[in-house]
């Protein structure tokens, strides 16, 4: 309990003694920011791709595709499907689902291949979509050759409405703009499915989304496509299939950005030690008083470690700041989605994290240090 | 030359500290030294794409569809003056033994031999591949990742392209191991597009994932690809016609790749290893006033002295920029079959002596940087005040 009382008192002194070593404090709060800064940047745009597919996630909806990797589902193979059981009818008794298609769009100028991606979407498509409301303009009628842009579709490429797009059978103007809860669907093109189709004279969809009567009717609604020899078909709940979908372009990304977060680590672990060696010398006859008034090894190597995780969590904020007005927001466009840089709470908790690992690591040696000066050597230094 | 004992003995007045500046400054150049080679890659691989060559593609492609060209069109692209050559090929994309052994297999026909001339194969090899129909070449560095050697039977599960026959398998034969391409960082493997073809589902015949097209006056380039885009616009099969060069630079310009991030990064490594030396070099002058002011009064002049500070902050940036890129070139020799499986992917950073000179080049700014306050206060230093002690 001494101990405790010891080691605070003695950090709450090193931290109010702080402004006499201002400027090796804000190396190491800047070195913590930098790291932080760096790895919460990169972490931001995966996490916002993440957070896209996640929004339209429901456990209650299921996705049905081939069950080859570029299957195609044909009319009949629709209409199958549409009779699974557990799937949610509507107050006319037709089945809650949408039969769907996706195209990429060539790009309007030159060969930047960065271009939004068209969703083909049914009659029952937008119902579908929890959130999503026409903005501006108006929706497009279905068996017409018309476009709705997402919000952020709309950022990336600079897309408006009463803009034209080429796609096949001639130029498609955008008669409105629409908004999908930040969803992924929001950094695409929607048009009419079916007029897509005959535009593009292929006959048959690419995916069936579904409206079940409840997240527990799934495992039933599998068992009996999977089972069904004539389809060839698989399903999954909307929210894993959405998850995978991220995933499969996280992984990778996130990665990178662990092993860069990790090199930057090292240097401000190398340059932390640096310093707090210095600071300990520095303040080698306050801490040779300190000891000969009776306070502990331990406390003042608790202290030593005070102050540095309290410099580590400061900058970490900084870096976090810096990640967040610089990057939070930005519209990101990949090959094949468009989403928002975000910066979330589990990433300033793990920005926290780092810093304050690297900070704790850092000052152990330092604070042992402290901890064995000899109160008689230390005194006699001036 | 005289000042270097003494920069040696200030050095050595904190060894320890020395080698933590020398540690941290190691790490941000390893840093820097990864991040611009992976830069000179990319650059590499956008300045030695071909501009004389176009791929040609479904202009609008259903996600789902895969890729569909018939293989009819090649007669029409052929004709049009200033194209010397068309090839046609296939994807098939699967994987060896175990799914996390991912990758490809491009099934090429006979005339990619003209227009994929840049892969580094024999004559004999391009004969053996054409007359094997389930034959495949091996790039070396695809075969060390996947143990295979001449002779080995390569069974390769794909859904990517259903067979007629209902399997998933393809069984294919390597016939020679071959040397690797820059361009495809992961290696590559090349099969028989006319086996492939044949053993597609019967309505899939016929088809071709793409077109390779080789032009013989690459300042045509661009104007062909607007030709051929031209003459299929109203075709069932709308074409999209990119030079390889322009495919590439768009390649290295996605939203969220490594190639994006590479400077940023590099630069907030140094600026962080900046306050590093520069609060060390500050330290070590501020410690050392009363030494300085001696040297003052037995005649060394200003700029003397302001070199010596120089040099003392000079020796962990080079030493650590150094060591850095040096080790940056040693972890692009770690074998890839040891990364994690996402990052294979990344082409390998370039470590060459233009990324030392520029580590080298930054870590003299660097250490210029940081004795910059330091030398001013030298400037200003009384010496009077300062030989009177604190």
């Amino acid at each position: 309990m001494t101990l405790l009382r010891q080691s605070l008192a003695l950090s709450a002194m090193a931290l109010r003694s702080l402004p006499q070593r201002l400027w090796p404090s804000l190396v190491i709060v800047m070195s913590m920011g930098c790291v932080v800064g760096v790895l919460l940047s990169m972490l931001s745009e995966t996490a916002g791709l993440l957070r896209a597919y996640e929004t339209g996630g429901d456990p209650s909806r299921a996705v049905v595709i081939s069950a080859n990797a570029f299957g195609t589902l044909s009319r009949n193979d629709v209409a199958t499907i549409l009779d699974a059981p557990g799937i949610a009818r509507a107050g006319d008794g037709t089945p809650v689902a949408d039969a769907e298609i996706q195209m990429w769009i060539p790009p309007t100028k030159g060969y930047t291949i960065n271009s939004p991606e068209l969703r083909g979407l049914g009659a029952a498509g937008l119902a579908l979509r929890p959130g999503f409301r026409i903005v501006s303009g108006r929706p497009y009628r279905p068996g017409t050759q018309e476009l709705i842009v997402g919000l952020k579709a709309q950022r990336a490429f600079g897309l408006k409405v009463g803009d034209r797009v080429i796609l096949p059978n001639g130029e498609w103007p955008i008669v409105g703009a629409f908004s999908a809860a930040g969803g992924i669907l929001e950094g695409q093109l929607a048009g009419d499915a079916e007029t897509l189709l005959s535009a593009s004279r292929i006959s048959s969809f690419g995916s069936v989304l579904v409206q079940l009567q409840g997240p527990t009717a799934f495992d039933s609604f599998k068992r009996w496509l999977t089972g069904n020899p004539s389809l060839g078909v698989t399903a999954e709940r909307q929210s894993d299939y959405d998850v995978r979908t991220a995933n499969r372009f996280a992984a990778f990304f996130t990665k990178v950005a662990y092993a860069i977060g990790i090199v930057m680590a090292l240097g401000a672990l190398f340059g932390s030690v640096k310093i707090l060696y210095a600071t300990v010398s520095s303040r080698t006859r306050e801490i040779g008083t300190l000891r000969a008034l009776g306070y502990a090894p331990v406390s003042v190597a608790a202290s030593v470690i005070a102050e540095t995780v309290v410099l580590a969590l400061a900058g970490s904020f900084v870096g976090a700041f810096l990640a967040w007005l610089l990057f939070s927001g930005r519209i990101i466009a990949d090959n094949q989605n468009v989403f928002e840089a975000t910066m979330t709470l589990r990433l300033l908790l793990l920005g926290v994290g780092w810093a304050a690992g690297i900070a704790i690591l850092g000052s152990l040696a330092p604070a042992i240090r402290a901890a064995r000066l000899s109160v008689s050597e230390a005194l006699r230094t001036a | 030359m005289k000042l270097l004992p003494l920069v040696w003995t200030a050095l050595w007045r904190k060894p320890g500290q020395t080698l933590l500046v020398c540690l941290a400054v190691t790490a941000a150049f390893t840093l820097f030294g990864l991040m611009s080679g992976l830069h000179a890659t990319y650059r590499a691989m956008v300045d030695s794409a071909r501009q004389d060559r176009l791929e040609v593609g479904q202009r609008f492609p259903i996600v789902t569809h895969g890729l569909r060209m018939p293989i009819a069109m090649r007669e029409q692209i052929a004709h049009i003056p200033g194209v010397s050559a068309v090839g046609a090929y296939d994807v098939i994309n699967g994987y060896y033994r175990d799914p996390h052994n991912h990758g490809q297999i491009m099934a090429v026909d006979k005339d990619m031999r003209t227009a994929l001339s840049e892969l580094p194969l024999s004559a004999a090899q391009w004969d053996a591949l054409l007359a094997t129909p389930t034959g495949v070449l091996v790039s070396e560095k695809r075969a060390r990742q996947w143990h295979l050697g001449q002779g080995d039977t390569l069974p390769f599960v794909s859904q990517s392209i259903p067979r007629a026959d209902g399997s998933s398998t393809w069984e294919f034969h390597v016939l020679a191991i071959v040397p690797d391409d820059p361009m495809r960082a992961n290696g590559f493997i090349l099969g028989n597009d006319e086996y492939v073809n044949h053993s597609r589902l019967p309505q899939d015949q016929g088809y071709v994932a793409q077109f390779r097209v080789a032009v013989a006056d690459p300042a045509q380039a661009n104007a062909i690809s607007l030709k051929i885009d031209r003459g299929f616009a109203n075709s069932g099969t709308p074409t999209i016609s990119i030079p390889d060069k322009s495919n590439w630079e768009n390649a290295s310009r996605w939203g969220i790749s490594a190639a994006s991030i590479a400077w940023p990064v590099a630069t907030a490594g140094l600026f962080m290893i900046l306050l590093v030396t520069a609060n060390a070099i500050a330290q070590s002058v501020r410690e050392r006033i009363p030494e300085f002011a001696v040297l003052s009064t037995v005649g060394f002049r200003h700029s003397t002295l302001g070199a010596l500070v120089v040099m003392e902050a000079a020796f962990p940036c080079l030493l650590g920029a150094a060591v850095g890129t040096a080790l940056a070139g040693a972890l692009t020799l770690w074998p890839a079959s040891y990364l994690p499986a996402d990052l294979r992917n990344v082409p390998k950073p370039t470590v060459s002596f233009l990324v030392l000179a520029w580590a080298l080049g930054s870590a003299a700014v660097l250490a210029l940087v940081s004795a910059a306050l330091p030398v001013l206060r030298l400037k200003r230093l009384s010496v009077a005040e300062a030989l009177a002690g604190p």
